[in-house]
């Protein structure tokens, strides 16, 4: 029947019709919503009678009893823990931190509902239980370690490893991430799930909530809390399939209850879940089982989003994992993660060892050209040009060579290597393969950039070959530099963007010309990867002779980037002079052959070399504008710029001016840490010095916490046995000087040390850096001798390795004379002060703060022998260069006020004692007083307002206020205390005493 | 039999002083309303005086169409006004009302004259008004109902994810079941409940529209509930393979947090 029209419109509303009419009518109004809704408002505009619209009814399902426990209270004995705290609640049940204390740690506690199944109550607890244990058997760094499991009441328990992480899915919305980090953390995953099920346990509810990130970036799978044994159990396994998994990541052989999930199931899942991380969406469109039944029986996996970045060879594998019979997806879960590591291109290579040198290195950078020039497969050779130089064979070479050096931290190094690599060469061939495509598939690109292009993306191929031929041979020091040297590789993207290429050389056109631009190109990348390696000398001998060549044949645009190299290295191998000289060669040459990269960096490295290494202050001045102009011509790079800026933070930071430091290096860091990511080694270098800078500033708690950082990251990408884990951990020991934290810095200084020793040998100079810190603890803790040996040994590297007049070897010396004066040998100590001074002032500027604590030191050993008016010089000259000053480096500024109110004192002069008390009392708005400093100021303050006779009244009221200090200092505050009390003591009792004084 | 037929036509024209229609035209309007083999008594069951005034409205005789307006519109536009109509549309719907009733056109009469006695001429004037209005409604907003999304909106933003994904799947199964299982009832019975949840019409209401008591219509609004969840209930229980401690831990699953009213239900399905 039709819509209503208005006779029989009007013949309903007023009951006209025939019941053989009015079941036509509600067959219509059955089917046309349009016309019951036209009935429905005239009969409530006919009659208004307004019932509150669908009120509840016998469907609604009744409100659930609370489904879930009250929380448990803390300190419940669960099993042997007790129960700290409520962290969340999942599907299966509820989390709580707890407290271990057989083990004294803190573990998470997993009380899983047996009800969450839909099973009873029994026969859940069971099932729930044999999933546990199955899971504790499971061991492997990327598997949340299961340390216990028992039942609690009608709940089972987890105990397990309590880690500070984010769920994939969280991690996936934190941050964009490019599709080779997802497939990276995916490959760990995907190996946590092997071994789980090399153990024999399938897991059974992969999906990115089961996915923990930690903070170190490290990825854990958990929750196998439906994985059943792999080993089919019968009976006894329970039939619920769908009332447990999640049914978007599950593999439909999953939903027939009577066929429990295997290690294929794993992998559709995993699949899954790759793929929504991968693309951003489900690979299924369905938003119900039944239609996600049936596309997945249909193999209907949406297309690829549109200008997805994602390569079709790695959706091919992951689609695989898809398919709806088990048998089509791969035949393991260590098949897929091979797939997935190994794209086709490798497979052709496989079994090619490594071999010689060049010829590789040369095939590695011919085979692009040889691919480009066959049209029809012109965007496919990227990664088959990448398995040359990082395939399998490569990779298991470079592992064996790491191992053999036996240092402890090369097998960190080598999984660190792995994953900059991995991720390098896979933007590479993304970057390839774009380039190509826009030119020869889309026909965007005009040919000669491509080409363009192409030559600079062969040259970042070259410098991976080079790398990878050292690693392969590596000895212990190459294997120290390999992380470092594996995240310098020039970034790919640099040779997508037009501005930076076209500052590059033009082409060269004629064949000679050609040959030597390729063969110095080739030096160049072996150089690079020699110095990233740290074997300065061999690249030197490498690099000089075709830096001459090039000069020869006026080349300057080649001879500029072989003259940068050369200096840099030259530098590197500590040979600063040469270095500079090298550099202003190469800045002439980059000039000449308009360079501007090379140029921008050479500048660059002058600041450095001219300024921080030769302490040229005006110099390196200079060549940061030249830098800067430099930068500004090539369009403004980040990471150039990001490079200087922590340059001139290191120069800042050596002439004293630390705000302004801290400003360069907060800036540097911002753009590091956004082009490298937060965790790179080259954020983590800068992050060390803004700690060192936030010390200088007396801001003790951020340098601390930069400190701790850049260890935690540190030891995580370079294992805790590597050098550069000492470095960092020598300045936090610096940073726990200052509040005296002396037992950690002598723990923290011996074990860097050890690990210097144990790397490095006994005679390299960051032992001499390790020894300083752990002299000046050990002295603190009594062991005066002890400490004096290991100054001593400090003193003699620095002047072994650094000569007599660096300012390293002085401020050892002065850091001895410290040592001297407080085991009270004055006169040893005055010796070492003064024979370091004046050199100290000549290097470091009569203004440096290092100038001021010598002076200071020098003044105080001279109050130790009671020489007070000869201290009084000193104290005087400290103050002056304080003061000056728009800060307060290392907090010192109080102290010396206190030193000089003392002397002045000592001097019989309470007058000048007091107006410099005064100073101290009012402090200084960039200067933060301890506690100490605090209650010691008002004593002094007191004795010199008393003794002046200046204010009697206000003395004593200070003497009380600096009494209520110190005995709030404790233990600290005992002698100056007793010093307080008998100086009150000695007082003369007022003429007449109030009554009120008397008790 | 003339008498018979005076009688009638004083007792009609009674309600209407100074609307004087002919008796002859009344008698013939009665007539042709009553068709062939009518008895006198059948006459008798007409509301007679608002057959009278009708036709005496229709034909024009300014007292009757003065009676019309002072009798019937009031109500009609009281009703009219429910519908919320803006002003314009008010006022353009008294004027075709009045143009439709009142005046004739060369192939139309005036719809007054087909007024055919059976209910109170003010229902049928009224229910007129009505359709014009709702008519006019209709082709102005291009039936542009807004309809609910689905109940996936329902879900708590702060759900904790994998809880959140167990609900919808569940609850796209019992949906699955539910619109079958409303399928299955009898269109009268998904009238009932689209009426009663959807438009929110009460019981009495609907027991209007259907000619039948309050008490009859809420026992048929039972009826239909119940009918649909039992068929709900089978047809998940189907569906998911669960036994009956495990439907209803479903059912609190996908409850929990979750305010399942019927009303949404219905909406979300069968619109």
């Amino acid at each position: 029947m039709a819509c209503l029209d208005e006779s029989t419109f009007v013949e309903l509303l007023v009951g006209g019709l025939s019941p053989a009419r009015a079941a036509e009518v509600d067959a219509h109004l059955d089917t046309c919503p349009t016309c019951r809704r036209m009935v429905a408002d005239a009969l409530r505009a006919q009659a208004p009678d307004d019932g509150p619209p669908g009120e509840a009814t016998a469907l609604t399902p009744p409100r659930p009893a609370r489904a879930e426990e009250p929380p448990l209270e803390k300190g419940t004995a669960v099993g042997r823990y007790l129960v700290l705290e409520r962290l969340g609640s999942g599907g299966m049940g509820v989390v709580y931190s707890a407290y271990d204390p057989e083990l004294d740690r803190r573990v998470a506690l997993k009380l899983l509902r047996a009800d969450a199944l839909g099973l009873e109550a029994e026969e859940g607890r069971a099932h729930l239980l044999r999933e546990a244990q199955a899971m504790a058997r499971v061991s492997h760094p990327h598997v949340v370690p299961i340390y216990d499991v028992g039942t609690f009441g009608q709940q089972v328990f987890l105990a397990m490893e309590l880690v500070e992480a984010q769920t994939l899915r969280q991690w996936l919305k934190a941050a964009p991430r490019p599709w080779w980090q997802v497939l990276a953390l995916f490959l760990d995953a995907g190996r946590g799930l092997a071994a789980a099920h090399a153990a024999g346990v399938v897991h059974g509810d992969f999906k990115p909530e089961n996915l923990l990130v930690g903070q170190d970036g490290r990825v854990r799978v958990t929750d196998f809390g439906l994985a059943r044994s792999a080993n089919p159990q019968g009976e006894e396994t329970p039939g619920t399939a769908v009332a447990g998994g999640t049914p978007a990541y599950m593999a439909p052989e999953q939903l027939d209850p009577d066929s429990p999930p295997d290690a294929r199931s794993d992998q559709f899942a995993f699949c899954v879940a790759l793929y929504e991380a991968l693309h951003g969406e489900r690979p299924f469109a369905a938003s119900t089982v039944r239609e996600l039944l049936t596309d997945i029986r249909a193999g209907r996996v949406r297309p690829a989003p549109r200008g997805s970045p994602v390569p079709p060879w790695l959706r091919r594998v992951v689609v695989r994992g898809l398919s709806v019979s088990p048998m089509d997806r791969h035949g393991s879960m260590d098949a897929l993660l091979d797939a997935l590591q190994h794209d086709p291109a490798a497979r052709w290579k496989r079994g090619l060892r490594v071999a010689g040198g060049a010829a590789l290195l040369l095939a590695a950078v011919g085979i692009t050209h040889a691919v480009h020039s066959r049209r029809e497969r012109a965007c496919a050779g990227a990664e088959e040009a990448v398995a040359t130089v990082w395939g399998p064979a490569q990779q298991g070479a470079i592992q064996s060579a790491f191992l053999a050096t036996g240092k402890p931290f090369a097998n960190a190094a080598w999984r660190r290597v792995r994953r900059t690599l991995d991720a390098y060469t896979a933007a590479w061939v993304t970057t390839r393969t774009t380039a190509c495509e826009a030119t020869r598939v889309r026909g965007e690109q005009p040919e000669d950039i491509l080409a363009r292009r192409m030559h600079c993306l062969d040259g970042r191929l070259a410098e991976v070959a080079a790398l990878t031929q050292l690693f392969a041979r590596a000895d212990a020091g190459t294997v120290e530099l390999a992380a470092r040297a594996a995240e310098a590789l020039p970034p790919v993207e640099r040779c997508s963007d037009l501005t930076a290429l076209s500052a590059r050389e033009p082409l060269p056109v004629d064949a000679a010309a050609r040959a030597r631009a390729e063969s110095l190109r080739h030096t160049l990348v072996r150089a690079r990867a020699l110095k990233a390696a740290g074997k300065y000398a061999e690249a030197v001998a490498l690099l000089e002779p075709a830096a001459l060549a090039a000069k020869e044949a006026k080349d300057h645009h080649g001879a500029a980037d072989a003259l940068l190299l050369l200096g840099e290295l030259r530098e590197e191998a500590g040979d600063p002079r040469k270095a500079e000289a090298t550099l202003f060669e190469a800045v002439w040459a980059a000039e000449a052959g308009r360079n501007d990269v090379a140029a921008a960096r050479a500048w660059t490295a002058l600041v450095r070399t001219s300024g921080v290494v030769l302490e040229q202050y005006a110099l390196a001045w200079r060549w940061k504008e030249r830098a800067d102009a430099a930068i500004e011509r090539l369009g403004g790079d980040a990471v150039l710029r990001a490079q200087l800026q922590a340059r001139l933070g290191a120069l800042l930071f050596v002439q004293g001016r630390y705000t302004e430091a801290a400003e360069q290096q907060e800036a540097a860091l911002a753009r590091l840490e956004q082009t490298y990511g937060p965790d790179s080694l080259e954020a983590t270098d800068v992050r060390l010095e803004l700690g060192s800078t936030r010390l200088a500033q007396a801001r003790q708690e951020e340098g601390l916490k930069l400190f701790e950082q850049v260890l935690d990251t540190r030891r995580k990408s370079l294992g805790p046995d590597h050098p550069d884990v000492a470095r960092a951990q020598l300045d936090l020991a610096y940073a726990h000087w200052g509040p005296r934290n002396v037992q950690q810095v002598e723990e923290l200084s011996r074990t860097a040390l050890e690990i210097f020793e144990r790397a490095l040998g006994p005679e390299h100079p960051a032992v001499a850096s390790a020894l300083n810190p752990l002299a000046a603890a050990v002295q603190q803790l009594g062991r005066d001798e002890e400490a004096l040996r290991l100054q001593k040994r400090a003193l003699g590297i620095a002047l072994k390795v650094e000569g007599p007049d660096s300012s390293g070897t002085l401020i050892t010396v002065g850091n001895l004379g410290t040592l001297l004066a407080r085991m009270g040998r004055a006169q040893e100590a005055l010796e070492h002060y003064q024979s370091t001074l004046v050199p100290l002032e000549q290097r470091l500027g009569s203004q440096h703060p290092h100038v001021a604590l010598l002076l200071r030191g020098t003044g105080r050993v001279h109050m130790l022998t009671k020489h007070y008016k000869e201290a009084l010089p000193y104290f005087l000259r400290a103050q002056a260069i304080l003061e000056a000053r728009e800060d307060d480096p290392y907090g010192y500024l109080t102290g010396t006020w206190l030193d000089l109110g003392e002397a002045w004192l000592e001097l019989k002069q309470p007058r000048k004692a007091a107006e410099v008390l005064e100073r101290a009392l009012a402090g200084s708005p960039y200067s933060k007083q301890s506690p100490g400093e605090k209650a010691r100021v008002r004593f002094a303050l007191a004795r010199a307002l008393w003794d002046a006779d200046l204010d009697r009244a206000r003395a004593l009221r200070l003497a009380e206020e600096a009494r209520a200090m110190f005995v709030d200092l404790g233990e600290r505050g005992r002698k100056p205390l007793a010093d307080l009390e008998a100086w009150r003591a000695r007082l003369p009792r007022p003429a007449s005493v109030p009554a009120a004084r008397a008790h | 039999m003339q008498e018979r037929l005076s009688r009638l036509l004083e007792a009609a024209r009674a309600p209407w002083p100074g609307v004087e229609l002919e008796g002859p035209r009344f008698a013939g309007h009665l007539a042709r309303l009553l068709a062939g083999d009518a008895s006198p008594e059948d006459a008798e069951k007409l509301n007679l005086s608002d057959v009278y005034l009708a036709r005496a409205a229709a034909d024009g005789l300014p007292s009757a169409l003065q009676a019309f307006e002072a009798r019937f519109l009031p109500e009609v536009d009281a009703a009219v006004a429910r519908l919320k109509l803006p002003p314009t549309g008010l006022d353009e719907v008294r004027q075709l009302l009045r143009q439709r009733m009142l005046v004739g056109t060369a192939d139309a009469p005036a719809r007054l004259a087909a007024y055919p006695g059976t209910g109170p001429l003010s229902g049928w004037v009224r229910a007129a008004a009505l359709w014009l209005a709702l008519d006019w409604q209709r082709q102005r907003s291009g039936q542009a109902h807004a309809e609910d999304a689905d109940l996936s909106v329902l879900v708590a933003p702060g759900d904790d994810p994998e809880l959140a994904y167990l609900k919808t799947t569940y609850r796209a199964e019992f949906n699955a079941s539910f619109a079958s299982a409303l399928a299955a009832l009898e269109p009268r019975q998904r009238n009932f409940l689209r009426l009663k949840y959807l438009d929110g019409l009460s019981i009495d209401q609907l027991g209007a529209l259907y000619g039948v008591h309050r008490s009859t219509a809420a026992r048929w609004v039972v009826g239909a509930q119940e009918a649909l969840l039992q068929e709900t209930r089978r047809r998940l229980t189907e569906r998911l393979r669960l036994t009956r401690s495990q439907l209803d831990s479903v059912l609190r699953l996908i409850s929990s947090q979750l305010d399942v009213s019927l009303s949404r239900l219905l909406r979300s399905r069968l619109d």
